[in-house]
């Protein structure tokens, strides 16, 4: 296991260098002056091109990006352009945020979508199971700006129970939470419906009526370990890409986490904190699927780890 | 066996990350590491929601533009959104009131030489920094030293040459040429006094952490993305600010501004779009005011060879053929106020008896004709988003109708930039400020070849030079002389068409009712230290 | 509806079947799955379900133990007593209790009738702790072990996965859940067809063997008429959802008299001492459930076929043991 952990782990590093180079080279030749967004509309142009000496710009992007690396694997990850604070530690003070944004979410999608899934499956075209599928399907088809925009509506302004931005305590993250949960919740729903219904069918589920199992035996103890498998799957990756910056959420209600640092970072072409950013989350994300393939062969027992 | 223990391993994972996180974040508003050199300082961030408007002693202003740069003395300089923490914490030598006269802050009177060259200020006694030791002259001499340094104290503090204490508790700052405006440069945010003990042992860096001026509020924190942190500082020369705290919370979006303030989770908004004002619920308690602005809103067209702008009867089109009361009317909802040069009329020196265009939509089209255009895509750039974007629709209907095939580029800002920069766009819309509140701001868009300015490097109109020289002039000049060389200035700019001057922008700001001392400031800037509830 | 067996009278009947009509509902048409199947089994006796694909045989062993899909599944007609008590009628209670317990089922393919992620020790477990709630842990441990000796499986295997055995012993292991509670009729649809024919052997023979120990009854489905000589006392022929031939073994492979049918599927098995050009199949389709034709279901195929068969639906005549439902063997009636 330890073996497989590692081997993960440095296969976790072409992979950040390939989506850092690449976006490396996209924002670098991107239009847009760095040089020009720091030092404003009234530099004289002597001062840009030595702003752009400075920062190393006027050197072949390939130098650059080598340049960056080198720089990074002795823990420096540089200043913003835009903002002049370190890239490091303003990323691990905005993280927390958007795990917590990203936890709540994924609580709330698996907590709610999850067991009405399994509920639809097993009352597979009851009243029940129409309404959840109807349900799935209107959350996943609303905007999130949009849905985000009217809970503020309907519990800040006109029931005012909720605050509607700002991130001073928990009751904070509610709006941000359900808002962010809605897609994720209508697509576990589904796929845990999907999974159900398909592990019903299974010639086993026959053999366990067979033996006797009363219904809530055959659900509880046979469909549901094998259902949730692909379930698990899924939860890992929607909480993967929620990581990836729910950036429209954290636009709405003005969380700073790393979604609103990284739109913020590209627009202005602040490829610091881009790359920053980026190396990050890529880690982050690759931690999470190995996690989830870890947590997968523990519970599959036909899932073997190579290596 | 396994399976079991893997699946609670599993699920103990996930929880335990939810809960931890959950744990670590709640209760608390922000990680309590202690702050690290290079780290933005984290502190508290606003109290919770509903409690400012009982607590009269703190006041939330959002805005969507965060403030990042609190020595206003850095490499970079400073821009609009940096006011708003800069003009609070930092005194200047004078005040820029609201109507555009001038009244004393840090300097008690001055007094110009005969040529315009000397400027001697007598600097008040007893002002106290916010770390407890005195302002003397000698920090007034530092400050403007430190300040040309960057391009944002070249731009407005115009043909400084040095500073030197002077006998009495006075300081002179001596001129390469006279300037008539150089008192509003003292007044902008490149004038903050800063303390140079403080800068000698902190550093740039440590100024920019943990700023100090003589202003009426002290910095306390900012946290990225969230708030920045104020409080009244106790020691001030002209008596203490009223609201004890101040939190400037940083929301993008807004409709969520519009929200928090109707709901009473913040006290006020920083320009507002006017719209967004006019929506606003009066019956919830929230209020707003709009004034004169010091940024207008002009259509620039470039010369450049292979442009249909190139040829001088295309521009003149353009110029006959554009209704401004149109554009006004469909981008501002009839707020802003018609220009017909690229100045606001609160400038000083603003000129009288300068050529006005009326619009005549025959003439236009005689213009066109006797143009050598051939319906090329006239390209109008954009940022997109902007109220320049909703304007560049209006005037694309209204050039479209002569015969002009327009079409418009809605691109971000640092495209934006390069292609202005680079000189490859047919005409651009844009909004520009003058700090300085002063005609010279004019200028920007003709600066020659000598003043080595990015800007125009690549936008030069044949006339350029003739206008430079003329503003030269007009910077040393005084009085109505001065006025009649920038009449002359803008006159050859109307003849030429090379620009069309759309509107005067409104400053505008929100607030609950409840909160007095509201002023709008042309520059939009916000005093904290005028507000009480 | 033919008339009742010759039967010993110490020969308890454990399972008759009366009549049975069972029909699936689908979307696309009705499907007639049975149509007045009737069968009668004895403690102890062997009988082999013989038939095509489609025939209906699993959808009577299905039948018995009320596991027709429920939706879709509908027994329009007919009966089923097991031991004195009304499969049909019976409280869902009492079905639990039957199944598994007192009648069990072995599926055709054991690649997929085993739970994926449960031990195979703790399936065959499940069984007793169903059924057995007052025995003792360490009790139903040792008859675990036991059943797995005796289906040929160390127990020290217990704690392995399915996917880890191959299909020979996913179907001992199947066969010891189905056994391990020793029930008194054990209904086996084709439990050896997806296996290779060395594993078959052993299989049928460990199943007779273990048949013997418990005293259970006896359904093996199957479309093998070899496996059915070895191992059966009795046979019944399906055809399109009913019995058309029913008799001992000897009455059957005799061959002297035989359902048209029954005859068919014996000429189709190729005589390995000659060489033939091209084998020698019934002619036509099987008949389609879901569209039945009035009369004989056979007749169209049937190279006897009169008037008379295209009509009436004929019925079972009883020779002795040896019933054939033909119209042909009408006058053959009494003995």
């Amino acid at each position: 296991m330890f073996k497989y952990i590692c081997k993960r782990l440095l296969q976790l590093i072409p992979v950040v260098l390939g989506i850092t180079f690449i976006i490396f080279v996209v924002l670098s030749l991107a239009p847009g002056d760095p040089a020009v967004t720091i030092l404003g509309p009234d530099a004289t142009e002597a001062a840009l091109q030595a702003k752009r000496a400075e920062m190393g710009l006027d050197q072949p992007i390939i130098i650059q990006y080598i340049q960056y690396i080198w720089n990074v694997l002795h823990g420096d990850f540089g200043t913003s352009w835009l903002s002049s604070y370190e890239v490091l530690p303003e990323f691990l003070h905005r993280i927390p945020y958007t795990i917590l944004l990203g936890s709540l979410a994924m609580s709330i999608a698996v907590i709610v979508g999850i067991p009405m899934g399994i509920i639809a499956a097993i009352r597979q075209n009851h009243a029940i199971d129409y309404a959840s599928l109807a349900m799935a399907l209107i959350l996943f088809s609303l905007p999130s700006f949009w849905f985000a925009m009217m809970c503020q509506i309907l519990f800040c302004l006109t029931l005012n129970w909720l605050p509607a931005s700002g991130v001073g305590s928990l009751r904070h993250f509610i709006l941000p939470a359900i808002t962010l949960s809605a897609n994720i919740l209508a697509s576990q729903l589904r796929m845990t419906r999907t999974s159900m219904l398909d592990v019903i069918k299974q010639d086993y589920i026959r053999t366990a009526r067979a033996k006797g199992a009363d219904e809530r035996r055959v659900v509880m103890h046979h469909v549901l370990r094998n259902g949730m498998l692909p379930v698990v799957t899924q939860v890992g990756i929607s909480f993967a890409s929620c990581m990836g910056g729910s950036v429209i959420t954290e636009a709405v209600f003005s969380i700073p986490g790393i979604g609103s640092l990284l739109i913020n970072a590209v627009k202005g072409r602040d490829i610091p904190v881009v790359m920053g950013t980026l190396i990050f989350v890529a880690v982050f994300v690759g931690i999470i699927n190995l996690i989830v393939d870890i947590i997968y062969a523990l519970i599959d027992p036909r899932v073997k780890l190579e290596g | 066996m396994k399976k079991r223990i893997g699946k609670v391993i599993g699920l103990t994972l996930v929880a335990a990350m939810s809960m931890s996180l959950l744990a670590g974040c709640g209760g608390q508003k922000a990680p309590t590491e202690a702050p690290v050199a290079g780290e933005s300082t984290a502190g508290e961030s606003a109290p919770a929601d509903g409690q400012s408007g009982e607590k009269k002693d703190s006041a939330i202003l959002a805005t969507s533009g965060e403030p990042t740069r609190f020595y206003p003395c850095g490499p970079e300089g400073s821009n609009g959104n940096d006011y708003l923490v800069l003009n609070n914490i930092y005194d200047t030598l004078v005040f820029l009131n609201a109507d555009g006269t001038l009244k004393p802050c840090l300097a008690t009177e001055w007094s110009v030489s005969e040529d315009g060259l000397c400027y001697t200020f007598k600097i008040r006694e007893g002002v106290k920094f916010h770390d407890g030791s005195e302002m003397t002259p000698e920090d007034v001499v530092f400050s403007f030293d430190q300040s040309v340094q960057n391009s944002t104290g070249k731009a407005l503090i115009i043909n400084y040459d040095h500073a030197e204490v002077g006998e009495d508790n006075t300081v002179n700052i001596y001129l390469t040429a006279p300037y008539a405006a150089f008192l509003n440069g003292c007044a902008s945010r490149a004038g903050g006094i800063i303390s140079k003990a403080y800068f000698e042992s902190a550093g740039a860096e440590g100024y920019q952490e943990a700023p100090i001026g003589t202003g009426p509020y002290k910095f306390v924190s900012a946290v990225s993305g969230d708030t920045v942190t104020l409080e009244a500082f106790e020691d001030y020369w002209n008596g203490p600010a009223a609201i004890k705290n101040i939190y400037i919370r940083i929301m993008t979006d807004a409709t969520t501004q519009i929200i928090s303030l109707e709901n009473g989770d913040i006290d006020a908004i920083n320009a507002p779009a006017i719209s967004n004002c006019l929506n606003l619920n009066e019956q919830s308690g929230a209020v707003w005011e709009s004034g004169d602005s010091a940024g207008r809103v002009t259509l620039h067209l470039s010369s450049n060879k292979g442009q249909p702008a190139a040829d001088d009867n295309f521009r003149k089109a353009v110029q006959y053929a554009i209704n401004k009361e149109d554009v006004i009317a469909g981008t501002t909802e009839g707020y802003a106020s018609r220009i017909d040069i690229d100045m606001c009329a609160s400038y000083s020196a603003h000129p009288e008896g300068y050529k006005v265009i009326e619009r005549d939509v025959e003439k236009a089209k005689e213009y066109l004709a006797a143009s050598n255009y051939n319906n090329e895509e006239f390209e109008i750039i954009v940022v997109a988003g902007s109220e320049c974007d909703a304007a560049a629709q209006i005037i694309q209907a209204q050039l479209m109708e002569i015969g002009i095939n327009c079409v418009i580029n809605a691109v971000d800002t640092p495209t934006f930039n390069d292609m202005w920069y680079g000189g490859t766009y047919g005409g651009m819309i844009r909004k520009t400020s003058s700090s300085l509140l002063d005609a010279d701001g004019f200028l920007n868009f003709f600066m020659a070849t000598e003043a080595n300015y990015a800007q125009t490097l690549n936008n030069q109109h044949p006339r350029t030079k003739e206008i430079y020289d003329l503003g030269m002039e007009a910077r040393k000049a005084q009085g109505e002389d001065r006025k009649e060389l920038y009449r002359q200035m803008v006159d050859i700019c109307t003849d030429e068409a090379y620009e069309v001057p759309l509107f005067a922008d409104t400053a505008t700001i929100a607030y609950r009712a409840d909160l007095q001392g509201i002023k709008v400031y042309p520059l939009g800037v916000v005093y904290f230290y005028d507000w009480t509830w | 509806m033919g008339k009742e067996l010759n039967s010993n009278s110490d020969n308890k009947t454990v399972l008759e079947i009366k009549d049975l009509h069972v029909q699936y509902n689908t979307d696309e048409a009705v499907v007639h799955a049975l149509n007045g199947f009737s069968l009668e089994l004895k403690r102890g006796e062997k009988l082999g379900l013989v038939g095509e694909t489609g025939a209906g045989k699993t959808t009577m062993a299905l039948s018995v133990l009320r596991l027709l899909p429920s939706k879709v599944g509908e027994v329009t007609r007919g009966s089923i007593v097991y031991d004195g008590i009304d499969i049909l009628k019976a409280s869902h209670k009492e079905m639990l209790n039957l199944r598994g317990h007192r009648i069990s089922m072995i599926f055709q393919d054991p690649m997929t009738s085993l739970n994926p992620v449960i031990t195979v020790g703790n399936q065959i477990l499940e069984v007793l702790k169903l059924h057995f709630p007052e025995m003792s842990a360490k009790e139903m441990e040792h008859q675990v072990d036991e059943i797995m000796l005796m289906v040929g499986i160390p127990p020290a295997r217990k704690h392995e996965y399915p996917h880890q055995f191959s299909g020979g012993m996913k179907q001992r292991i199947v066969i010891a859940m189905a056994l391990v509670a020793e029930p008194e009729l054990l209904l086996a649809d084709e439990p050896t067809t997806a296996l290779d024919v060395t594993i078959q052997a052993q299989i049928l023979e460990l199943m007779s063997r273990l048949k013997e120990k418990f005293n259970s009854a006896m359904i093996l489905v199957t479309h093998d008429l070899g496996v059915v000589a070895e191992f059966c006392d009795t046979v019944a022929i399906v055809y399109a959802g009913e019995v058309v031939e029913l008799g001992t073994v000897e009455d059957i492979y005799a061959r002297k008299e035989n359902h048209p049918y029954t005859t068919g599927l014996f000429q189709c098995i190729p005589d390995l001492t000659t060489t033939v050009d091209r084998l020698d199949p019934i002619p036509g389709f099987v008949a389609d459930p879901t569209d039945l034709p009035e009369g004989c279901s056979f007749a169209p195929r049937c190279p006897h076929c009169t008037e008379r068969c295209l009509k009436e639906n004929p019925e079972m005549h009883m020779n002795g043991s040896h019933g054939i439902k033909c119209h042909l063997f009408d006058e053959k009636e009494g003995k």
